[in-house]
């Protein structure tokens, strides 16, 4: 009996999956044997399977942003050990107690941020400031916001500046400012 | 020896500010905290009278110091900020310094309406006017 050129086709692909050592090829022997093609074509599988496995491990943009803030505020300890080399008189040294308030009030941002579903707030750059006061400073092409902690949890004060805009005011170290991250996300 | 007259600094001459390297973040890069007032200014040195180098010299220990340039005009277009010429001669604990100048008006006087963001407004001001260093940080001493 003689073979169809369909049948010499299929038979030429099936030694090949059973021989080859192509991946492609052992991809697609495998797939047949659990199966796969039931929801579909076995490119498609073969397409979307490592997809997936990427996408589990790969944090999200809120993740990735909370672990840059996280990397920043580690970043920030080095302001404790300022000393006094600048022959400043009143040289106030910078205190864990003021730094905690600083980076305290920068979580609570960004959880406000989160919770909100803005991504993109922003890390600030965290640093020494003049009277033993801390500084977040964000700096984006259009806008920007200063906010500093003074040393022994006194009210703290912000000042942004857009285009045209300006914002400026004080606040208790405690509390958080929601109106500040919609300010630099919006 | 005569007395150093106070001179008009005009607005197209720089002024050298010193900043601590200690105090600068890892990047190395001036930030808005590098701005502050000593004894009732910023002190500065009139580059008309000092080089970069001396500037960063004058107190001992160059090697944990930067500086900044600052150009007059630049300072004088920031609300709240006036420059004056102070030379310092034979005054006591003060080396003489023909070049020094005041930056004023950084830290605001107290009244009954306090504009709560002027500090603020200052240094960034100041930050995004003067953010490039005339002599890093970890500059070798010549």
């Amino acid at each position: 009996m003689q073979m169809s050129r369909l049948e010499k086709l299929l038979e030429s692909t099936q030694n090949e999956h059973r021989f080859s050592d192509s991946p492609y090829k052992v991809h697609r022997q495998r797939n047949k044997r659990f199966g796969f093609h039931e929801n579909g074509s076995i490119t498609l599988k073969d397409e979307v399977r490592p997809f997936k496995a990427v996408a589990i491990n790969q944090p999200s943009p809120a993740e990735q942003e909370w672990r840059a803030m996280e990397e920043e505020i580690q970043a920030a300890n080095y302001i404790q050990q300022i000393e006094n080399d600048a022959e400043i008189d009143d040289f106030v040294p910078y205190s864990q107690e003021t730094l905690s308030f600083a980076t305290d009030f920068l979580r609570r941002q960004m959880i406000h941020a989160h919770a909100a579903n803005m991504i993109g707030m922003g890390i600030p750059q965290i640093g020494p400031a003049d009277h033993g006061s801390v500084d977040l400073f964000w700096e984006k092409p259009d806008r920007t916001l200063l906010v500093n902690f003074p040393h022994s949890g006194e009210a703290a004060s912000y000042y942004g500046k857009k285009r045209t805009r300006e914002i400026s005011g004080r606040f208790d170290p405690s509390d958080s400012l929601p109106e500040l991250v919609i300010w630099l996300a919006d | 020896m005569e007395m150093w007259p106070v001179e008009e600094i005009p607005d197209c001459d720089s002024l050298f500010y010193r900043v601590l390297v200690a105090a600068l973040r890892a990047d190395r890069k001036p930030h808005p905290g590098v701005f502050s007032e000593n004894k009732g200014s910023m002190s500065t040195d009139w580059g008309k009278y000092s080089t970069a180098r001396e500037t960063r010299a004058r107190p001992g220990s160059p090697e944990k110091f930067a500086v900044l340039a600052m150009i007059v005009g630049k300072i004088r277009e920031i609300d709240g900020l006036k420059v004056r010429h102070s030379p310092t001669q034979n005054v006591a604990e003060l080396p003489d310094n023909q070049a020094h100048t005041d930056v004023f008006g950084l830290e605001s006087q107290a009244s009954a309406d306090p504009d709560l963001g002027r500090k603020l407004r200052i240094r960034t001001e100041l930050y995004k006017r003067f953010n490039k260093w005339e002599i890093a940080p970890g500059t070798p001493i010549d």
